[in-house]
């Protein structure tokens, strides 16, 4: 019905760790929007001028949703065609893991050129720690979906 | 800029879901597999996901430019699991033969129109703000 390969344990794994990946990135951008729950304690980060800060942290920010946006709908067509056993599973994935790391590594940069990865900082800042722990589940799940598309059978179907 | 009211986002969401649906009736592109399916397509995909939560409660009152991409990406995205479901598992509708988009394939059917539905909490939110219907 959908195609020669069958859907190994394997690939309903990655889909199952992709659709989680894709609902947690949609999950934080609404609490983006609706709370402060992802966000720094600013004034920690900087005392003497912390609106300062959260202009440039919300700015750099502000600027992602697109972006995710991008990543979050071609990972989903990767789950779609990966569940239909289509080649097309592997372009949508490697489509969205390199936007995945490409968003990834600027984040993180960004925070290693402000201090934002500091022990002393993450420690106290629960913002913090769910931004180091999404910047290390970006570069991971990207290196881990780029190698099993690019050794995918689909890829030479 | 006038505030995006949740009824009204589902309001507004709802009666784009009857255009849709006018508009696939009439080109025959898809066919439900019985008139209850339609129903709460456009009452509950359109009018309470894509318009009264999406549109309407993530939306809120912030500006288009700030909200838009979200509001894509939750549509996109909870339109493509909404395709893939009906694709894969309960078949509540199939796809005509003719082409859409030049596409012939009833899952790629699915997954263009999976990716468009993220457009139409986008669509509610700018018709939520037009001072007409605000």
């Amino acid at each position: 019905m959908f195609g020669a390969h069958a859907t190994t344990r394997g690939d309903r794994v990655h889909g199952a760790v992709m659709l989680t990946g894709v609902l947690l990135m949609c999950a934080y951008w609404v609490a983006f929007y609706l709370s402060d729950v992802t966000k720094p304690n600013v004034t920690a980060i900087d005392p003497t001028d912390p609106a300062a800060f959260l202009r440039v942290y919300m700015g750099f920010e502000s600027a992602f949703p697109l972006a995710d946006g991008f990543v979050a709908v071609s990972a989903s067509l990767a789950i779609f065609y990966l569940a239909a056993k289509d080649a097309k599973a592997v372009l949508f994935g490697l489509v969205a893991s390199g936007a995945l790391m490409f968003l990834g590594l600027i984040d993180i940069y960004f925070n290693v050129l402000n201090g934002l990865y500091r022990p002393s900082r993450l420690w106290m800042d629960f913002g913090l720690q769910m931004e180091a722990a999404i910047n290390v589940t970006c570069v991971l799940l990207s290196v881990v979906s780029v190698i099993r598309f690019w050794s995918h059978p689909l890829r030479r179907a | 800029m006038p505030s995006a009211v949740p009824l009204r986002c589902m309001l507004i969401s709802i009666v784009l879901g009857v255009a849709c649906e006018l508009v696939s009736g009439r080109l025959q592109i898809w066919t439900y597999r019985n008139r209850a399916t339609l129903v709460s397509n456009v009452i509950l995909m359109f009018g309470v996901v894509q318009g009264l939560a999406i549109a309407g409660l993530v939306g809120g009152n912030w500006s288009l430019t700030d909200i838009a991409p979200l509001l894509f990406m939750l549509g996109g995205v909870v339109g493509l699991i909404y395709e893939g479901l009906n694709e894969f598992v309960v078949h509540n509708w199939s796809w005509s033969k003719t082409p859409l988009l030049g596409l012939t394939r009833s899952r790629d059917k699915a997954a263009v129109v999976g990716v468009a539905w993220g457009f139409a909490p986008v669509a509610v939110a700018v018709l939520a703000r037009t001072p007409m219907l605000s």
